[in-house]
């Protein structure tokens, strides 16, 4: 409760340093790395829906809602609103309309208002005569950025401040030394001594002046650099035991300033039903890849065995998302060292998760992307990965060609080692999950084929304002919370596949989207914003015949 | 009296908040607070002014201080726990003003925040700091007025 108070005072405050601020300096982003924009794709009624959400980089601050309905209907109206975990729908103003952008058919657009920080969503309202349809898509209200005042302006601003403490300083003096005297007597030595006096004054008061609000607006941009969103920082080692080679990931919560029951780690909850989802990246070749899933030993401690992956340094990227709808990755480095006993790790049978996958990639190299002329899929051409089993997979892409800052759908379509459509099956609960990476490791992502945002993350927003609750009384313990988290992990572990998929399918709510263009062959589609320029590589996972297969793809991003 | 408007008729308007999240639901403007009881102490040096034409100016501003003190402390603190009873919860104290962005059961709504309430020592220091700051503002303030009766352009 204080905390929300001292938010709402606080909240004035970063008004004010919101309004002054245009430009961006330093550049964060959580639940993701790099990648701040939130892209939904699902089904509103009858209708597709994509969705790209540009969260506010400073709180308060405004997101940029742009939906995309690719059948264009007519007479349906689109709103949004800003609907917080903490105050539920109750809690939420009435939604903003949002407009039809001109030139592009079936596009809406429109600004929100985010005013304080922590888990929040955006809550889309389609509705078309007496029909209603609702959707929400997570958004982290957090500021990641400090923004400068334009050249420009502050140019402008200190001509203005010159010219008023000229005028002020000149009040002073005409005050001392003219005020007293009669219109129309001349002025004396002792009113000219009394005005260069009364300049003087002027000039240390306005002097004072100058230097008070110079502290009070430093203090305050102290306080909003306190505020910024900071990542945990986490350390893995590398840990040999007798019965193989072991990821130690401790997470660091001490460094904490804000959020301490939005970002408690003792609230994380499973999403897909793994507490955390893990990915090791070899880095520079990026030819090594794993997606792991370490199990909680306390809430800032995990662990997971590793698959017998060769030496050197990995990216570390941890998934995690919490009761209070927070979700964020976790970035650290992992350093497997030349091993005297790889070979012996080889040979020996690890006993990975049964969700637990790695897979072998070529390095990426300099080579251009090329599309393959022999390869086409629907009239389009594509680009080929052979995966491991006879599997392969092309990517269908029209030009080869990607923008950054623009929306796009990452479509793949899987063969088997016929050349026949195959058989996709549910991983994880999804069709698919794919992670995305810039090769310098700037731009992480875990994308599936309902968007860039953490679902267990939407489906605990979801079930809050089910509840309607409000604020951040009557919490479940945190002791309590961790061991019946654990409970429910340990029991969907131990669940035959079949029914466990079929649990977590049923709990997410996404509606197959059947697309008559493609009944023939399987495809899992993503949809994705490259967010920067650069070499990308993307890993498409998914399931064929109880099998995890994994495929690479290179793409530049101009 | 001008703020006091403010508290008297902002809530007379309709209105509501269109900004998430919303913890308090009003329907109307929210008042201003309830003005500071500055007429006390200004009756007060009404009367001391009265009767001290020809006193030292530095020795004027020190009583001035004093009476200042002497009267605004008690009465705006004796004031301030009376604005917290149920009695000054009307339309007339405004004492119901009370921002959408925060949760209407917050423990400070109809209390002092224990971080601002001073006691013992840490308040006598507080007046005795007060004290010296009274006395030049009351200082300037002579010399201030002083010179406005002698503006002539």
């Amino acid at each position: 409760m204080g905390q929300l108070d001292e938010t709402g005072k606080k909240m004035i405050r970063n008004n004010i340093n919101f309004l002054f601020g245009i430009l961006a300096l330093a550049y964060l982003s959580m639940s993701h790395v790099g990648s701040p924009g939130v892209i939904f794709e699902g089904m509103m009624g009858e209708y597709r829906v994509l969705a790209n959400v540009a969260p506010p980089d400073v709180i308060p601050g405004i997101a940029i809602v742009s939906v995309i309905l690719p059948d264009n209907p007519e007479g349906i109206q689109l709103e949004a609103r800003p609907v917080y975990w903490s105050a539920g729908l109750q809690g939420t103003p009435t939604a903003d309309v949002l407009k039809p952008v001109l030139g592009e058919p079936g596009k809406y657009e429109g600004e929100l208002w985010f005013m304080q920080m922590g888990a929040s969503s955006v809550q889309l309202i389609l509705t078309k005569g007496p029909d209603r349809f609702e959707a929400v898509v997570p958004i982290m209200a957090m500021p990641t950025a400090q923004k400068d005042m334009p050249k420009e302006l502050g140019m402008v601003l200190t001509g203005l401040g010159v010219f008023l403490v000229i005028l002020l300083v000149t009040i002073f003096a005409s005050a001392m030394g003219d005020s007293i005297r009669q219109p129309g007597e001349a002025r004396n030595p002792k009113g000219q001594r009394k005005r260069v006096m009364g300049t003087a004054v002027g000039a240390v008061v306005v002097g004072l002046l100058l230097w008070g609000g110079k502290a009070w607006w430093d203090a305050e941009a102290r306080l909003y650099n306190e505020r910024l969103y900071q990542p945990f920082s986490g350390t893995s080692t590398w840990v040999e035991k007798t019965d193989g080679n072991y990821l130690h990931l401790k997470v660091d919560s001490t460094e904490l300033t804000y959020g301490a029951i939005t970002r408690q780690l003792s609230y994380m909850v499973p999403d897909h039903g793994k507490l955390m989802h893990l990915f090791l990246i070899r880095k520079n070749e990026l030819d090594v890849f794993a997606h792991l899933h370490p199990k909680r030993i306390d809430s800032l401690n995990y662990k997971v065995q590793l698959p017998p992956l060769p030496a050197g340094a990995y990216h570390v990227f941890a998934d995690i998302t919490r009761y209070t709808g927070f979700a964020e990755t976790i970035v650290s480095e992992l350093i497997i060292p030349e091993s005297t006993n790889f070979q012996l790790a080889s040979n020996r049978i690890v006993q990975l998760g049964r969700d637990d996958t790695y897979t072998f990639s070529n390095p990426v190299g300099n080579k251009p992307l090329l599309l393959d002329g022999d390869i086409m899929v629907c009239g389009k051409p594509g680009i080929k990965t052979d995966l491991p089993g006879g599997y392969s997979a092309i990517w269908e892409t029209e030009t080869g060609k990607f923008e950054a800052g623009r929306l796009y759908s990452l479509d793949f379509a899987l063969f088997d080692a016929y050349g026949q459509a195959a058989q996709l099956e549910s991983y994880l609960g999804m069709m698919g999950h794919a992670v995305v990476l810039k090769h310098d490791g700037s731009v992480f992502i875990h994308l599936h084929p309902t968007g860039t945002y953490s679902m267990g993350s939407q489906q605990m927003l979801l079930e809050r304002f089910e509840t309607g609750k409000t604020g951040f009384g009557n919490l479940p313990g945190k002791l309590t919370f961790l061991d019946s988290v654990d409970r429910v992990v340990a029991y969907l572990d131990a669940l035959p596949d079949a029914t466990r998929d079929s649990l977590l399918m049923g709990d997410m709510q996404h509606l197959p989207y059947i697309d008559a263009e493609h009944e023939d062959h399987s495809m899992v589609r993503f949809p994705y914003a490259f967010p920067q320029p650069g070499d990308y590589r993307i890993w498409i996972q998914v399931k064929i015949n109880g099998e995890i297969i994994n495929g690479a793809f290179d793409v530049e991003v101009i | 009296m001008k703020t006091y408007s403010l508290t008297a008729v902002l809530p007379l308007f309709p209105a509501e908040p269109l900004l998430s999240p919303i913890y308090n639901f009003i329907t109307h403007m929210q008042p201003y607070h309830f003005p500071v009881l500055l007429i006390v102490p200004a009756i007060g040096i009404d009367l001391v002014l009265m009767r001290s034409k020809k006193m030292n100016k530095w020795l004027l501003a020190g009583l001035l201080a004093v009476v200042f003190l002497l009267l605004f402390v008690p009465a705006q603190w004796y004031f301030a726990e009376f604005l917290q009873t149920e009695a000054a919860r009307g339309w007339f104290f405004g004492r119901s003003s009370w921002a959408y962005m925060t949760p209407p059961d917050s423990f400070i709504r109809y209390n002092f925040h224990p971080e601002y309430v001073d006691t013992g020592w840490s308040l006598v220091k507080g007046l005795l700091i007060t004290l010296p700051i009274a006395v030049l503002s009351s200082r300037i303030g002579l010399s201030w007025g002083n010179w406005m009766k002698q503006v002539k352009r």
